[in-house]
């Protein structure tokens, strides 16, 4: 397999949200600085996850405050955002993590030997919880700029794979750096 | 010229985006049917007349491919594009020698689904 770096991952991650944000929402996103993932605060909001097997095993999430997808669900149903109901909310973070991950394995599945499937979404939403990826070690956190204060993606990196040890050793901020000039 | 179509995605939020687009994009729809899966699908294609399906790949019980696969095998002849998240060439490649005619990507917009609906001759 051609061996594709937690870089070209990130690059990949990055302009897949970009675009996902751009042509769903309108928003013209930027990634924030990259960084691995502390001992922070639970996790509140909705989050959608995504298992990855195969050259890229692991999990990605879309994190968004329950505010910021009301809003989207606004932009792409045109439900005023205080009527909107936890199911569309849930549902629509849930898709667009699976077009996250969907445009993230199309790039990075359209390199020779690199082969990756994605499963189904699954969504969390509530004040304050705690998000085990079962079988993951670290994970990096690139915070989405322009979609509201508290939304990014989480790349969580399989134990079993080196792409945890390289992340946990130091996956430098610049690695996001695909902001505009 | 109206058309009846389903829309077959396990996302009821994106089943509405694919429908408001479908409208975007000029479409003429007389009548919407749904389905959460392929198997849902199967069913509405053996009891309704469909004149286009527009399906996502990843769903829960019965895939899009099976779907189509299944669909085909009952002579089921309408046009059929695939909305997916997926859109590797070995993906497209895989769905276009399942039997649709179409191929869409998520995220996508009213212009990618004119052409897609240009390329079935709708």
């Amino acid at each position: 397999m051609d061996e594709v770096s937690n870089e070209q991952v990130v690059i990949q991650l990055v302009d897949s949200v970009m675009e996902v944000f751009g042509i769903m929402l309108g928003l013209d996103v930027q990634a924030g600085e990259a960084h691995v993932a502390g001992d922070g605060p639970h996790s509140s909001g909705v989050k959608g996850a995504i298992g990855l097997t195969g050259d890229l095993p692991g999990v990605i999430a879309l994190n968004m405050s329950r505010s910021d997808a009301a809003t989207a669900v606004e932009v792409l149903l045109g439900t005023p955002a205080a009527e909107v109901a936890n199911t569309e909310i849930m549902d629509t973070v849930g898709e667009m993590t699976n077009m996250i991950a969907g445009g993230l394995k199309t790039r990075l599945s359209d390199r020779p030997g690199v082969s990756i499937e994605i499963s189904l979404p699954t969504i969390l939403i509530g004040e304050s919880y705690e998000f085990d990826a079962a079988g993951t070690a670290s994970s990096l956190v690139i915070p989405v700029l322009g979609a509201g204060d508290s939304t990014y993606v989480e790349l969580f990196a399989s134990a079993d794979s080196d792409r945890a040890a390289r992340i946990e050793s130091g996956c430098q901020p610049a690695v996001a750096g695909k902001e505009k000039p | 010229m109206s058309r009846n179509v389903l829309i077959v995605d396990d996302s009821a939020v994106m089943r509405k985006i694919v429908m408001r687009t479908l409208r975007q994009a000029g479409v003429q729809v007389d009548q919407v049917f749904e389905a959460g899966d392929g198997a849902e699908a199967l069913d509405v294609v053996g009891q309704e007349d469909v004149h286009l399906v527009l399906s996502d790949v990843n769903m829960p019980n019965m895939d899009g491919f099976q779907f189509v696969r299944e669909a085909r095998g009952q002579e089921f002849a309408a046009p059929i594009i695939m909305v997916t998240t997926e859109g590797s060439e070995d993906r497209v490649r895989d769905a276009l020698e399942s039997g649709v005619q179409g191929y869409v990507v998520k995220p996508f917009t009213a212009d990618d689904l004119k052409e897609a609906l240009a390329g079935v001759g709708l």
